[in-house]
């Protein structure tokens, strides 16, 4: 983030927590792409994505007077969305919307996208445990290392270093179906996680 | 060898998860539905804007 845009967060936070709602419409703007993301990602489902996402915000709205930063905004965003979209997964075992794979229709905009790939990934990814989605979501949407991934899920960094090299091994086992490995545009479906792993890690 | 192999395909799956997990806008109405709820719960609050003259 620029310091211009910092400034601008900061001026935002605080008119939105003086009670300005245009300036908190803003602020769920500037915030919304990253909190629907990682609801989606974790529940694998646009409405009830968007449901959680605008939980989120209304809880913020509840919670501006204790905020801190833009920083501190940006980590209780992601902090409060994971936590809830795990505790929902928790709930509801199994959830039972339509798989991402299908709802999610966003085209590639790279050259070398491979967007069968991408959705047998994110079928993959919707077999691990809710805890272990949740690191790898934070780890290659957010970015964040490992402790900031355990700062925002309340793991130590050994637990999210053991969660992402596990869930690694086994994304990448799943995906060796032969002929249909990186790159390949097979229509196979992938292999699902073994059993044994899954909803254990 | 094997390690420099697991290394590889770590790598190459790393870069697939980054794109896969791109993020995404929610549909357009989204603000729209956040300042929607938060005026439904208004009247069940006590909470005033603070710089509403008292």
């Amino acid at each position: 983030m620029s310091a211009d845009e910092a400034c601008t967060s900061r001026t935002l936070l605080a008119r939105a927590t003086a009670g300005d709602a245009a300036a908190f419409g803003t602020l769920v703007r500037m915030h919304q792409r990253p909190v629907y993301s990682l609801a989606l990602r974790m529940l694998s489902d646009r409405h009830q994505a968007e449901d959680l996402a605008q939980e989120v915000f209304l809880q913020l709205y509840r919670s501006l007077a204790a905020l801190e930063s833009e920083d501190h905004l940006s980590f209780w965003l992601r902090r409060v969305t994971m936590h809830r979209a795990i505790d929902r997964l928790r709930r509801e075992r199994r959830y039972a919307g339509m798989p991402l794979a299908d709802a999610d229709m966003v085209a590639s905009d790279s050259a070398d996208a491979d967007p069968i790939l991408e959705r047998r990934l994110r079928g993959l990814l919707e077999e691990l445990a809710p805890a272990a989605r949740a690191v790898i979501v934070l780890r290659y949407q957010e970015d964040l290392d490992p402790v900031e991934i355990g700062r925002t899920l309340n793991m130590s960094v050994n637990t999210v270093k053991s969660h992402l090299r596990r869930s690694l091994a086994l994304l990448r086992a799943a995906l060796a179906v032969p002929g249909s490995g990186a790159g390949g545009d097979s229509p196979t479906p992938p292999r699902p996680l073994p059993s044994g792993h899954r909803s254990l890690i | 060898m094997s390690q420099d192999m697991n290394r590889d395909d770590n790598h190459d799956v790393e870069q697939r998860l980054r794109a896969a997990l791109r993020p995404v806008d929610p549909g357009a109405g989204f603000v729209g539905g956040v300042m929607a709820r938060i005026a439904a719960e208004r009247p069940r609050t006590a909470r005033l804007p603070s710089r509403m003259p008292r």
